[in-house]
């Protein structure tokens, strides 16, 4: 039979009833804690799936199992992504470079990394058995340097952008990720064919 | 305390509102009033760039670490870059943890849909802190310190006595 208007009605304001008990519940702290039960004992009500607001707009898109359309596999990433891009990508390493080097001090003592380091060369010789000349160390010096000035030079850029709101034209950011990478490159070349003498506290700290 | 009847009246009321998802750019900033009280240490700790709390240490943190970074290059040798390195050595774990969440907010989605590959990420991203942070606090305490372990790359061997 045809069902008659009270019906709908009666189903809506019931339907009505149970979303506005769910958002209350999600949005009012009080009534959160006092009745958090009722969404959770009734398993099979189906407005359950619509009483859910902390999912995001990503996940929802991903439950209509819509492919998302290319971008970053088709776009030329301008030098200015490319800055930015790398100020994470050196920070991955240096976070990584410094988890061995913490792993290696719990693992071989306190001083055990600063006394490789300081052999590096006759240290690589050692593992693998072939001589590289000075090759290891200048390496691994303008590795850490490069990092090191890339991440800082990306970081006091983000600070001043924070700070002064400066910059944020298309020119001077281009100008900016030219800058950052020459100083670091030039930076950590400089560095690199630098030495420094031995520490004078040999026995410091024990 | 309200009894379920009264809180469908007063909505009916007033007129529900069904909550519309506004898209929230920045995941420390949720577009629903962020995580209940329970969750927060959770949240700060394995998710810290979902609570604005972490968020905000962490831009407090990068400043912090600008200025330390070349005061520890100038003042390294002298036993006045102790608090550089003590400083440094807490620091950097907690930058690393909070960057490292923002990684895998990014990206873990795009290679696993799977939660549970997320959340296992994450748990072992609170692993390699914590090695680093201990480790880090070794190397102040008992060893020479951050700084001069990474300019040691730049020392010569020590001559033999």
């Amino acid at each position: 039979g045809v069902l008659s208007n009270h019906d709908h009605r009666h189903r809506f304001a019931m339907m009505l009833g149970r979303l506005s008990r769910c958002v209350l519940a999600r949005t009012s702290s009080v009534v959160t804690n006092v009745r958090p039960r009722i969404i959770e004992a009734t398993p099979q009500l189906s407005i359950r799936s619509l009483c859910n607001p902390t999912l995001s707009y990503s996940q929802r898109m991903d439950k209509t199992g819509r492919p998302i359309s290319p971008h970053l596999m088709i776009y030329r990433l301008p030098l200015i992504a490319w800055s930015s891009v790398t100020v994470r990508i050196t920070g991955l390493i240096a976070s990584a470079g410094f988890f061995v080097v913490g792993g290696a001090t719990l693992y071989k003592g306190g001083g055990w990394v600063a006394d490789t380091a300081q052999d590096l060369d006759m240290t690589t010789q050692r593992w693998t058995g072939r001589d590289f000349g000075s090759i290891p160390t200048f390496v691994a010096k303008f590795s850490i340097a490069y990092l090191m000035a890339y991440q800082w030079l990306g970081s006091a850029r983000h600070m001043v952008w924070d700070l002064t709101a400066m910059g944020f034209t298309n020119q001077k950011m281009l100008q900016s990720a030219y800058a950052m990478f020459g100083a670091s490159a030039v930076i950590s070349l400089a560095l690199a064919m630098y030495s420094l003498p031995p520490s004078s506290k040999s026995e410091k700290q024990g | 305390f309200f009894s379920s009847r009264t809180m469908f009246f007063a909505a009916f009321r007033r007129g529900v509102q069904i909550p519309t998802a506004v898209r929230a750019f920045r995941a420390g900033k949720p577009a629903h009033g962020g995580t209940s009280e329970t969750e927060n240490l959770r949240t700060m700790l394995f998710k810290s760039d979902h609570s604005s709390a972490g968020m905000h240490i962490y831009h407090k943190l990068n400043f912090a670490l600008i200025g330390l970074g070349p005061a520890a290059l100038v003042l390294s040798p002298s036993a006045l870059n102790y608090p550089v390195d003590i400083a440094l050595g807490i620091i950097i774990p907690l930058h690393s943890h909070i960057g490292g969440n923002d990684v895998i907010t990014d990206y873990a989605h795009k290679i696993t849909k799977a939660k549970a590959f997320e959340n296992s990420l994450r748990i072992g991203l609170f692993g390699v802190t914590v090695v680093t942070f201990v480790g880090l606090l070794k190397l102040n305490l008992q060893g020479p310190g951050v700084t001069e372990t990474l300019k040691s790359f730049w020392r010569s061997k020590k001559a033999d006595k």
